[in-house]
């Protein structure tokens, strides 16, 4: 039986310690996955308690098709998801035009001479302009370290489409990075 | 696409170090409680509403069961326990029948059931 197992048959059973064991293993996950979705910090940590909510209650169900981790992720982005189409906010299945990467790339350059520090700021930043499935894709491969397929199963997208988003929202950072490079360049 | 490519190596490196850093939002230091007492607060909810249908249940069967017996006129007699008194072989055999199953339940049937 792996720790995974374990803890969920503790739960089963349960055990309320071991439920707050699974939270303090998996809150620094869903809060990358609500932070990075939801952009109205009022709303983030009762949206990342309600994911634990309703882990507990679907647990039962969970029969260890993928790890758990992959499982709390999908609850997580699929609750993040549900909270944007209930309030309306932004949710667009992806802005395709060329127009669209043409304004991210060369508007709101920052004027000044930014340190590498604050270079690094701005790139964050500029993460929370894209589109909510680059912005997921991104952090759940570079910071929370999961494959393509555990990305896919998340996100319900395919792999290809996982490749190409996280492909495609490299290179608009790099376009824009390398864009304000050139400006600063020509100063 | 206008692109202008400076320094290639430095937008890679400064991409790749801020896609690593952690997004600003984290959950505040007492969040495990907070869940935890959220769960026993629905727990209580859920079995208020439980004791409230039960008592609403059994207030709709005491009603019912005043308004058949004044509406049909009924009156009690001890006609099945006279029945049952003259066979008793029988209703020892459905004790020891129901029994019986449980116990085949609970050595057999329960044990094989896995949680997870």
């Amino acid at each position: 039986m792996t720790d995974d197992q374990a803890v969920v048959s503790r739960i089963l059973a349960g055990d309320r310690q071991a439920f707050r064991q699974l939270i303090k293993q998996h809150e620094r996950l869903v809060s990358h996955m609500i932070g990075r979705v939801i952009k109205q910090s009022e709303d983030r940590e009762e949206l990342c308690q309600d994911v634990f909510l309703k882990v507990f209650d679907k647990l039962p169900e969970f029969g260890f098709q993928s790890k758990l981790s992959t499982w709390i992720a999908t609850i997580a982005y699929r609750n993040a998801i549900n909270h944007l189409r209930k309030q309306k906010m932004e949710f667009v299945d992806w802005p395709e035009e060329e127009t669209w990467s043409e304004r991210f790339i060369e508007h709101d350059n920052p004027e000044e001479m930014l340190s590498e520090r604050d270079m690094e700021n701005w790139v964050m930043k500029l993460v929370d302009e894209l589109p909510v499935q680059y912005r997921t894709v991104l952090t759940l491969f570079h910071v929370d370290g999961m494959n393509y397929a555990e990305i896919g199963s998340v996100t319900e997208m395919p792999e290809g489409t996982v490749k190409n988003y996280l492909f495609r929202a490299r290179n608009l950072l790099k376009e824009k990075v390398n864009h304000y490079l050139g400006e600063r360049n020509k100063l | 696409m206008k692109t202008q490519h400076s320094n290639p190596n430095r937008s890679e490196r400064l991409i790749d170090k801020a896609l690593q850093r952690e997004p600003d939002f984290m959950v505040s230091s007492g969040f495990a409680d907070q869940v935890l007492m959220r769960l026993e607060a629905k727990h209580a909810q859920a079995n208020n509403l439980e004791w409230w249908w039960l008592g609403l249940g059994l207030a709709g069967f005491v009603i019912a069961a005043v308004v058949g017996i004044v509406l049909s006129g009924f009156k009690p007699s001890l006609g099945v326990l006279t029945f049952l008194s003259t066979h008793g072989p029988l209703v020892i055999f459905g004790l020891a029948f129901v029994i019986a199953l449980q116990w085949v339940d609970r050595r057999f049937i329960r044990r094989g059931a896995s949680p997870v």
